[in-house]
């Protein structure tokens, strides 16, 4: 849903968003009174607004949308603190860019897959048959030093589980999205599990049996999708 | 006493006469002062959202541009083919529809859909005849009512079990469409060229419900395949 007061922004918020795959335009509103009359009838999972407008701002306007994400769009610095108090995911500036709005798109998508019950559990061959597993309880997947075709499961409470002959490419497809990330060649990593990270070492919040929290490699290649999923 | 006078008469006239050059001198320096906050008062914003209009527009011109390119592209060198890819049809179909695009408000309703199957293998082989869209697709756009806030356009393509259809609805305007000689011409020679090249394995129909005016057409292109080869 978009809504801007001027037409020729509004022309072009639309022929941007369009051009983002994610995205879908339901409708476009130049009238935020005309807009909110229109809201019960309309379906939409994410609104664009923009914030000056004549009559009633933007952010009144997403006062009353209670719970559906927003991203607020304007050629104005100073709302920015407010914008984020009223919990939008993002802030985009005009004149506003395509690259700038997809990030803004993603994480959208990613906030909304979090948001709507997350598939908890994923179905996996272990050493003991097959297993549902709770995504929440696993802390990191590594390789298995005996048989590399098959993954360690480490769990939150410092057991292990074999998983036999998957790989990490097919781990990362079924696992929730936004919540692991691969760290390097041969492990991925829960978010949640994440303590503090440096250069090239993620420490965890999981304590091994010495006391000692597990300490994890991260590699060149996947530090920048790290380092960028970590911050949402 | 008198001479005392005189002497304190001249002094003072002297006085009064450079009171009067300061006090021309100050009014000029406030007027100027005054002149310089009002210059500041017009409000930058202003010219910042000018700004952003302009670079929107030249973001759509391009955009368009660019559409009209793929446009001429397929008219000079695929349009006097005798058949094409659907895919190359379709994709220059959606490069027709963005450059109507430019005439439409944002706020207008625009439904364009694409329902394309995967491993479809027709829809990668020269079976289709070139421009059977075109028809369709410029009389939604003639004859829709773009003015009236319920109007809307719709344009469903889709390429299933090697069927091609292509559904266009719009509303049609109140007003009695503009009469000319010609009229009606580029449908005739447009069912004319189907019947031709199509034979039995097409289907056009056009409909009115409840003010929308609805065009449908259909072709199965595996049975004209089959006819094609079958003739050879």
């Amino acid at each position: 849903m978009l809504l801007d007061d001027e037409l020729p922004s509004l022309s072009y918020l639309k022929m941007l968003c369009e051009q983002i795959p994610e995205l879908e335009v339901i409708q476009a509103f130049n009238n935020p009174a005309f807009f909110l009359k229109e809201i019960p009838r309309l379906e939409f999972d994410l609104c664009i607004l923009d914030i000056e407008m004549p009559g009633m701002n933007g952010l009144q306007v997403a006062n009353l949308l209670k719970g559906k994400p927003i991203i607020f769009t304007t050629g104005y610095n100073q709302y920015a603190a407010e914008a984020f108090d009223l919990d939008a995911i993002d802030y985009v500036r005009k004149p506003i860019k395509l690259e700038r709005l997809q990030l803004a798109v993603q994480k959208v998508v990613l906030r909304t897959d979090k948001g709507s019950a997350p598939k908890n559990y994923i179905q996996l061959n272990t050493d003991k048959g097959k297993t549902l597993i709770i995504t929440d309880q696993i802390g990191y997947i590594g390789t298995s030093e005996t048989d590399s075709r098959d993954k360690v499961a480490y769990l939150m409470d410092s057991t292990t589980i074999v998983l036999k002959n998957i790989s990490i490419a097919r781990l990362l497809e079924i696992v929730p999205l936004g919540q692991f990330c691969q760290i390097n060649k041969k492990e991925l990593i829960a978010f949640r599990s994440v303590n503090f990270f440096s250069h090239d070492t993620i420490t965890t919040n999981i304590v091994q049996s010495d006391g000692k929290p597990v300490v994890l490699f991260l590699s060149d290649t996947f530090r920048k999708d790290f380092i960028q999923l970590v911050r949402l | 006493m008198v001479v005392h006078l005189v002497v304190r008469l001249n002094r003072s006239e002297r006085k009064k006469k450079e009171l009067e050059i300061r006090f021309k001198e100050l009014e000029a320096k406030m007027n100027n002062i005054q002149l310089e906050t009002i210059e500041s008062k017009l409000n930058p914003h202003l010219f910042k959202n000018i700004l952003n209009s302009i670079q929107a527009h030249a973001y759509q011109t391009y955009f368009a541009i660019d559409k009209l390119a793929n446009v001429l592209d397929y008219i000079l060198y695929d349009s006097h083919k005798k058949y094409v890819t659907p895919k190359e049809e379709i994709d220059f179909a959606m490069s027709l529809i963005e450059i109507n695009k430019i005439k439409l408000s944002p706020l207008f309703e625009l439904k364009i859909k694409l329902k394309i199957h995967d491993n479809e293998p027709l829809y990668t082989q020269t079976v289709l005849a070139p421009l059977v869209s075109i028809e369709l697709i410029e009389n939604a756009f003639k004859h829709a009512d773009l003015q009236s806030p319920d109007a809307f356009i719709s344009v469903t393509f889709s390429f299933i079990d090697s069927i091609f259809s292509l559904t266009v609805a719009n509303k049609i305007s109140a007003r009695e469409p503009m009469k000319k000689d010609h009229s009606g011409i580029g449908e005739k020679s447009m069912e004319q060229r189907l019947k031709i090249i199509y034979g039995e394995n097409y289907k056009l129909e056009k409909f009115v419900e409840d003010n929308c005016f609805i065009a449908h057409l259909k072709i199965n292109l595996l049975e004209h395949k089959a006819k094609m080869l079958a003739f050879r």
